[in-house]
């Protein structure tokens, strides 16, 4: 059923747009790129390029995005058994943007790579910055998940600083990070998609394997120890999944909110919190939402666009204060 | 079944547990009594693998737990821990399956066999109408008896149960230690519980062990470690220990201050 969703959300995101193709169309128009298969060609020519380069691949890498925040929002959220916490939450997303803001600052779009570059800097930043926080919480007796968390928010605060320290003291053209920053599609590549996916795939499967193993660490890390979890293991496994799946997904698209916070919650509203359920659909839930979203950055002030950030904070956001509402009514 | 080889174990340089030594056999109910901080608690964490001694050996079976990987620990070593809370967002059933875990690999999903014996578990603890609920909605009491049942699905040899009727009334104290004793028996396991109701823990186990400073400093037959003298000297208070008009076992009463 997640599955049909998706395709639902991608059905639609192809065929509304500046230019509106009918749905039926669209589907004979993706039909006829499969090899082998011959359909005859009653469209404009104009179609075909704007679906099969423009539109698909941007639903493609939405969809991937999306899904690969979520899930790694969901894993955040079991793993450190808080229903706030969020895949940026131990310094993403402050790494993969100071890495940016490297690139930006060091001037080397002049040379015509920083395009090529940046996603690049963006995803060894974020990584560098989870490991460093991580390394730093590490004690020899195990990982205390709440030094890690802390780590984390001091690591994002330095990669802040210094990123901004860079561009007061430079005077780079600081459109791209900025579009950067806020998140967007607008660039999808199938290229983009392709590297995505290099990490989500594997990243995914190993987060789905410990399903089970998540629903027991909710215990609490004793009672999980006692039930033979291998814990400090299970930590290192799923923080380096979950890192690597947002790192894939942030450097081409940037910072994109609250897809990784919400969908893991709509989940479990609706079926609860055995992980073997909640990390496969939070990732279809998640990846149905950006697509949509994205749809609505692209349509609502046509021919311009919205930054897809601003629709899903639009809608995230209220949703989050309402989660924290209902938190503080339960304490 | 169970055995503790001269057990050192500190925490943060002070010494908790000093050389302790003990067992439990098979189809035994043995109670670990003693003043607070006396090592109980550290106790029974060790024996669940939770923590490791500083020095000596846990084995169960013949084989020293720190040999052995996580997983086949949790075979062999089940354990109730002292605060039972239930995580949110599961049903009894879920939460009790959760015991399952160490018999299952990475990619198994619970079978036939395991909801059977998670069944049972909830039909010995009288939670078996209660399965399809979430578990956080349950009463206090009815999660302990959640908790315990998740610990017997784990069908480990040794039971280990950290103040098991700490929070319960009257009449469920006396029920979980029923069914502990029942469950002693059935599954010819060796079960170890820790109390604070010295007369409760008399009522209900084979022998007692009474912890001081980390070490044992009595053990027997409750009627044995549970003299006025020993428990003056190992909590430092005033008590009559007077004879049980039915089963003539010790009854602890305060003594009269006046």
């Amino acid at each position: 059923m997640g599955v049909a969703v998706v395709l639902l959300a991608a059905l639609v995101a192809v065929s509304l747009g500046s230019t509106s193709i009918p749905p039926l169309t669209a589907v004979q128009i993706l039909v006829s790129h499969i090899p082998g298969v011959d359909i005859v060609q009653d469209w404009p020519r104009s179609w075909d390029t704007i679906l099969w380069q423009l539109r698909l691949p941007r639903i493609l890498l939405a969809g991937l995005v999306g899904g690969a925040l979520a899930i790694s929002g969901a894993t955040y959220q079991g793993l450190f058994r808080n229903p706030l916490a969020d895949p940026y939450l131990i310094g993403v997303a402050s790494g993969a943007g100071l890495g940016a803001t490297v690139v930006l600052v060091a001037g080397l779009t002049a040379f015509g790579v920083g395009t090529g570059l940046l996603p690049v800097a963006a995803f060894v930043g974020a990584i560098a910055a989870v490991s460093v926080a991580y390394l730093v919480a590490r004690r020899s007796e195990g990982l205390p998940l709440t030094t890690l968390i802390l780590a984390g928010v001091a690591v994002s605060a330095l990669c802040g600083a210094v990123g901004s320290l860079l561009m007061l003291r430079s005077d780079p053209d600081l459109r791209p990070l900025l579009s950067w920053l806020l998140g967007g599609l607008i660039t999808a590549q199938w290229k983009h998609s392709w590297f995505i996916l290099a990490y989500l795939v594997p990243g995914a499967l190993v987060l789905l394997a410990y399903g089970r193993v998540l629903n027991v660490m909710q215990l609490d890390e004793e009672r999980a120890r006692q039930l033979g979890v291998n814990v400090e293991r299970t930590k290192l496994v799923l923080i380096a999944a979950a890192s690597l799946c947002t790192a894939a997904a942030v450097a081409f698209t940037g910072l994109i909110g609250f897809v990784g916070l919400v969908a893991p919650h709509v989940v479990r509203l609706l079926w609860g919190n055995d992980h073997r359920m909640l990390l496969p659909m939070a990732g279809l839930v998640g990846a149905a939402f950006l697509i949509l979203a994205d749809l609505a950055a692209r349509t609502i002030i046509s021919p311009a666009e919205l930054p897809v950030g601003v629709v899903t904070a639009f809608c995230g956001a209220p949703f989050f204060l309402y989660l924290l509402m209902r938190h503080k009514a339960r304490m | 079944m169970l055995e503790i080889r001269d057990v050192h174990f500190s925490y943060n340089g002070l010494p908790v547990l000093r050389g302790l030594s003990l067992s439990v056999g098979p189809g035994e109910l043995v109670g670990v009594v003693g003043p607070n901080g006396a090592g109980k608690t550290t106790l029974l964490r060790l024996i669940a693998g939770v923590l490791a001694p500083s020095s000596g050996h846990v084995l169960v079976s013949g084989l020293d737990l720190r040999s052995v990987r996580p997983a086949e620990r949790a075979r062999m070593v089940a354990a109730v821990p002292q605060s039972a809370q239930v995580p949110r967002g599961f049903s009894v059933l879920d939460v009790v399956l959760m015991g399952r875990n160490p018999h299952l690999g990475l990619l198994q999903w619970e079978g036939k066999r395991d909801l059977q014996i998670a069944a049972s578990a909830m039909e010995q603890m009288g939670i078996a109408g209660l399965a399809e609920r979430q578990a956080t909605e349950l009463s206090g009491g009815e999660q302990q008896r959640v908790v315990v049942a998740m610990a017997l699905a784990q069908e480990a040899p040794v039971l280990l149960l950290d103040e098991p009727t700490s929070n319960l009334d009257l009449a469920h104290q006396q029920r979980v230690m029923e069914l502990v004793r029942e469950m002693c028996r059935e599954r010819d396991g060796a079960v170890m519980v820790s109390m604070h109701d010295l007369t409760l823990a008399g009522q209900s186990c084979d022998r007692l062990v009474m912890l001081a400073e980390g070490r044992v400093w009595a053990e027997g037959v409750p009627g044995e470690v549970l003299t006025a003298e020993s428990i003056r000297k190992v909590y430092g208070v005033d008590v009559v220990v007077a004879q049980h008009p039915q089963s003539g076992g010790p009854v602890v009463l305060p003594a009269a201050t006046h």
